[in-house]
């Protein structure tokens, strides 16, 4: 089997719009959860979200080219060309039909349907827009993505809710590490900001009123976020010999379904997952020095989470060191996975691990390493990225740093 | 007016689990009594149709019993002859 390198990033979210000032602002502690602006939140029981500010989609379309895409699209775009040139793939004809597209999404192009919908039954009127449909559905991203570099090999969206995007990367880490694919663009991405999806969020009780705090005793829920990250694929011999920079590998990917409860979570489901990716990727426990952790900030997420990464890698001091970044960038859904795999995979390349802010108070429900409020230094040889979705379906990548 | 508000919520919990009302203690709580987080938002949801009122989430995860409800909703309503009606 082949081993397979990381060549390329692309991000885009609350945090910044490429990957230099998103992982700025994660190391400085510096949050994207601000008085979300797509909605009048007035009426609503919270308020914050992490959107993306000043967002302007004719900055990256001309003539207005930008009104075929949903927001959601537009950032996997985004993100996906930021990717692809920090690669420095040459996308000829030949490796275009040999490249893989995969995506994740969980609510697709909703915002277009949700304006849609407003002009049926708000308005009365008989008709909606008539790109609602290639606008909403959820493999948006993934076409657009395939059109605009000329990507004729195979593309698909996963939708497996707030594992979306780790689904999609372990599917095409798979892809490449088996020659089904050579190149593979694979991550997510979200725009979940409208007002009948928020007031949906709202009605399941999990949104915290102002910030996210993961693993603190005083969470009081997660907080939404959007955009879009990429990571582009390829064999790290193929790297290698083009002398590509390499930002790590991913060593290994596991996914598991908890069969249990569709919105409470169990930790055999996530040690499971976790289990996996080890053995998928032949590492032992004692090589992870990092978890980016899913940490939502809600109180059972992260109460399940821990005592699942107590599972895996026992309560010893030299358990790995857990983060949750969407303590900054929110939890953007299908892109969750994307964005964190970024962070974490920049984590193991640089030896710096982006902190977990707003924590306050420990739990003694998540006794983790959690690193808190300050970025820490620590070479690392590998490290997991968990997502875990409403539904119970759990996907957990592995990565290692290169070594030639 | 404290018996009539006690039904009218153990009514609403028995509609939202699927159980007969007898089967339901007001003293015990939710999890004691088998009743999940996803059964718990659906009966505050109902709760709040019922009543015209809005649970903050803060207070929502506090709640663990009927009873616990009842004393809430006491504190709540405006005036008893108004809050039981229709």
């Amino acid at each position: 089997m082949r081993r397979v390198a990381i060549t390329g990033l692309g991000a885009i979210c609350a945090l910044g719009a490429e990957v230099q000032s998103f992982w700025h602002a994660l190391l400085s502690g510096v949050s994207g959860i601000r008085p979300i602006q797509a909605v009048d939140m007035a009426g609503f029981r919270f308020r914050s979200g992490a959107e993306v500010a000043n967002y302007d989609a004719a900055q990256y379309w001309d003539g207005g080219r930008a009104d075929q895409l949903d927001r959601f699209a537009q950032f996997a775009v985004i993100a996906a060309r930021e990717a692809l040139r920090d690669s420095g793939i040459n996308m000829t004809p030949q490796l275009a039909a040999r490249t893989a597209v995969v995506m994740g999404s969980s609510v697709g192009g909703q915002s277009s349907q949700d304006a849609g919908f407003q002009e049926v039954y708000l308005r009365g009127r008989p008709r909606v827009h008539p790109l609602t449909i290639p606008r909403a559905m959820a493999n948006a991203g993934s076409s657009h993505i395939s059109m605009e570099f000329g990507i004729t090999g195979p593309a698909l969206t996963t939708s497996t809710a707030c594992s979306s995007a780790n689904h999609a990367i372990g599917l095409a880490f798979w892809m490449v590490r088996s020659g089904v694919a050579e190149i593979a663009l694979a991550g997510g991405s979200e725009a979940p900001f409208s007002y009948g999806l928020l007031r949906a969020w709202e009605a399941m009780r999990v949104v915290s009123p102002d910030v996210c705090r993961p693993f603190s005793r005083d969470r009081a829920g997660l907080v939404l976020g959007e955009g879009g990250a990429i990571l582009v694929l390829e064999p790290a011999e193929r790297a290698a010999a083009r002398g590509a920079r390499i930002y790590g590998e991913i060593a290994g990917f596991g996914m598991s379904a908890d069969a249990h409860h569709i919105t409470q979570p169990s930790s055999a489901g996530p040690a499971a997952a976790m289990l996996q990716a080890l053995a998928d990727g032949g590492l032992k426990p004692a090589a992870v020095g990092h978890i980016n952790a899913h940490g939502t900030g809600t109180v059972a997420n992260d109460a399940i989470e821990s005592r699942a990464i107590r599972e895996v890698f026992g309560a010893e001091s030299d358990a790995p060191l857990v983060n949750s970044t969407k303590s900054m960038h929110g939890h953007a859904l299908g892109a969750a996975g994307a964005l964190e795999a970024v962070a974490a995979v920049l984590a193991l390349h640089t030896g710096i691990i982006p902190p977990t802010i707003n924590f306050r108070q420990a739990d003694p429900e998540c006794s983790i390493n959690l690193v808190a409020n300050q970025a820490q230094a620590a070479a690392i040889a590998a490290c997991l990225s968990n997502s875990f979705a409403f539904g119970g379906l759990n996907a957990v990548l592995a990565f290692r740093r290169h070594t030639s | 007016m404290e018996l009539e508000l006690a039904e009218k919520v153990v009514g609403i919990v028995a509609a939202v689990t699927r159980r007969a009302p007898e089967g339901i203690r007001r003293d015990a709580t939710f999890d004691e009594q088998g009743i999940d987080s996803l059964d718990r938002i659906n009966i505050l949801f109902e709760l709040e149709s019922a009543f015209n009122i809005s649970i903050p989430d803060e207070e929502a995860r506090n709640i663990r019993s009927i009873d616990e409800i009842v004393e809430r909703l006491k504190a709540r309503l405006p005036a008893p002859a108004e809050s039981a009606g229709a």
